[in-house]
């Protein structure tokens, strides 16, 4: 992911880079990963839930021939859980060099942030979700809390993930 | 019922006073006395008749034969040394002759120095006791004891050292440290047997003091308890919190304007010199994993701020989800300049109060960010660069906070 930032930044030309991310909703806050990491979007199709994984996972779905775990990510994000409408969405993303989909209520749009526009999140968190969050930023009067998908999952749970 | 050596001692002092005083007339009455006395030498309670020290201080205005002219001169010398005992024994120039002791009485005593006057019967003539009578007399106490008095009594008129002397033999048979003060030597045996009864009354009372002071099981407990409290409160970082409010108080004029708001009923005062801003509350964004206290961050003209469930970081102990669903914040407090606002439901006043209105904390304790109470308002004044520097470090309020 460290790598594609970069290719961007020096795209952008300067040292306050400019770097685009996709939002997507969740529980009525805007979230917005690096659009580097994302593959692409897809409408809700049906998730076939697999026996023994981890709570996290919804299950799997048929991409073009190719099996992709889903995660839930309300329940990652220790949000409670919502009825799926025609808004929500699976994105599929590369992380840890391994291709899965988020379950997000909505995607939005993608957006150009400097990275000066990017402050720190408040450092109060002592959850393990706190870590999630890799920095906010303020665009329209609108909070934007941008994603580290890397860690969105610890190496172990990176690993249970690709013995699925 | 037994005397002390002390009082059996100065009962001997008396008769060596009296014997000396005796007219010729009255030999033929001692002789007849002496018979009476050798029957009832033998008795412990032969003597209750003598004059003891104690009451003769009680009743200084007891009966007391005219000295003679050498007894007098024995007494001159020992008073040069003993004038706290000649205050008491001879100072009274008006002490009535001896005769009868009911007679004798003065009326002006009280009822109960009466009944001890009677039921003692030390007002009975003496004046026919001999030494053969006193020896006797003096082989009812303890052989330590009766030797000391004997070596005593041997010498009817003594010197000062030899009072001194003997009144060491009869201090140390009690275990009595000596006395150097000769004046105090027959005194002393009265203020010890009044030192050991005030020993008695008082040792008691030192119990009770140093029970009193002592924890109860109860209070070991609370103590334990506020003990594990704190040991509980300090893992985060387990140092000494920001404790004082000088730095706050060293900012403050001696009248200063203090913002009142309250959150859930409670109020809470801020001083308007560490009063960044109010804010209303207008959209604040949730953020995964962060403490409940922390509701989330609000965009405001360009900068984001960190808002505090001011009533969950306050009253932790108290915040259900039923109370937080009744709350409802309007404003952000903003505290200094920095980003965290305290989101309350209403903003009260701000007036002006006298430094002397606050009940400054003085002591460290839990609650660092708490500067004081208001004592009209009753309600807590913040210390806000301590909440400040609490919140940066992401603690309860009930977290201890490392300032070094």
């Amino acid at each position: 992911m460290s790598d594609s930032r970069n290719v961007a930044a020096v795209a952008a030309g300067s040292d306050d880079a400019v770097l685009q991310w996709v939002t997507f909703k969740l529980d009525n806050e805007t979230y917005g990963i690096n659009v580097m990491q994302v593959q692409e979007v897809l409408r809700y199709t049906e998730i076939a839930p697999v026996p023994g994984a981890p709570n996290y996972v919804l299950g799997i779905i048929n991409l073009r021939g190719n099996v992709v775990t889903v995660i839930d990510t309300r329940s990652r994000f220790g949000l409670q859980s919502a009825d799926v409408d025609d808004s929500t969405r699976i994105v599929i993303i590369e992380a840890e060099k391994q291709v899965i989909g988020i379950l997000v209520d909505s995607v939005a749009e993608v957006v150009y942030l400097r990275c000066s526009e990017i402050d720190n999140a408040p450092n109060v968190g002592t959850e393990e979700s706190a870590k999630f969050i890799q920095g906010v930023s303020n665009r329209d009067n609108e909070l934007l809390i941008l994603v580290d998908l890397d860690k969105l999952l610890s190496d172990d749970e990176w690993a249970e993930l690709s013995d699925i | 019922m037994s005397k002390s050596v002390d009082e059996t001692v100065f009962d001997y002092f008396a008769l060596l006073l009296k014997e000396p005083g005796e007219g010729a007339a009255e030999k033929s009455a001692i002789a007849q006395s002496n018979k009476t006395q050798d029957a009832v030498a033998p008795k412990s309670d032969a003597l209750a008749p003598l004059v003891t020290k104690k009451s003769s201080q009680e009743i200084p205005f007891n009966t007391k034969p005219e000295p003679s002219k050498a007894i007098d001169d024995a007494i001159k010398s020992i008073s040069s040394e003993s004038s706290e005992i000649n205050e008491h024994f001879f100072e009274d120039k008006n002490i009535p002759p001896v005769g009868n002791p009911a007679k004798s009485i003065p009326s002006r005593l009280s009822q109960p120095a009466q009944k001890v006057l009677l039921e003692r019967n030390f007002a009975d003539p003496v004046e026919n006791i001999d030494k053969k009578a006193l020896e006797k007399l003096l082989s009812a106490v303890s052989k330590t004891e009766n030797q000391t008095a004997t070596d005593t009594a041997s010498k009817p008129t003594m010197t000062v050292a030899e009072i001194k002397a003997s009144a060491d033999k009869v201090r140390q048979a009690l275990g009595l440290a000596s006395d150097t003060r000769v004046n105090k030597t027959s005194v002393a045996s009265a203020l010890t047997q009044k030192t050991a009864i005030a020993d008695k009354e008082i040792k008691p009372l030192v119990d009770i003091k140093l029970t009193e002071t002592t924890p109860s099981p109860i209070n070991k407990a609370i103590i334990n308890c506020e003990q594990q409290g704190d040991n509980v409160a300090q893992p985060q970082l387990g140092a000494t919190p920001p404790s004082i409010t000088e730095d706050l108080q060293q900012v403050l004029d001696d009248e200063f304007q203090v913002l009142f708001f309250k959150v859930a009923g409670l109020t809470l005062a801020v001083p308007l010199v560490s009063l960044g801003g109010i804010v209303k509350v207008e959209r604040i964004n949730h953020l995964i994993g962060r403490p409940k206290w922390f509701l989330g961050v609000q965009p405001h003209r360009e900068e984001k701020i960190n808002v505090v469930d001011t009533c969950a970081w306050v009253m932790p102990e108290k915040y259900s989800s039923q109370l937080a669903e009744s709350i409802d914040y309007q404003y952000l407090v903003m505290l200094e300049d920095s980003r965290w606002g305290l989101a309350c439901e209403s903003l009260v006043n701000a007036v002006k109060i006298d430094k002397s209105h606050v009940n400054w904390r003085e002591k460290p304790g839990k609650r660092p960010w708490l500067a004081g109470v208001v004592k009209q308002q009753m309600c807590g004044i913040l210390h806000v660069q301590a909440l400040i520097d609490m919140l940066d470090a992401g603690l309860g309020c009930q977290d201890s906070i490392d300032r070094g």
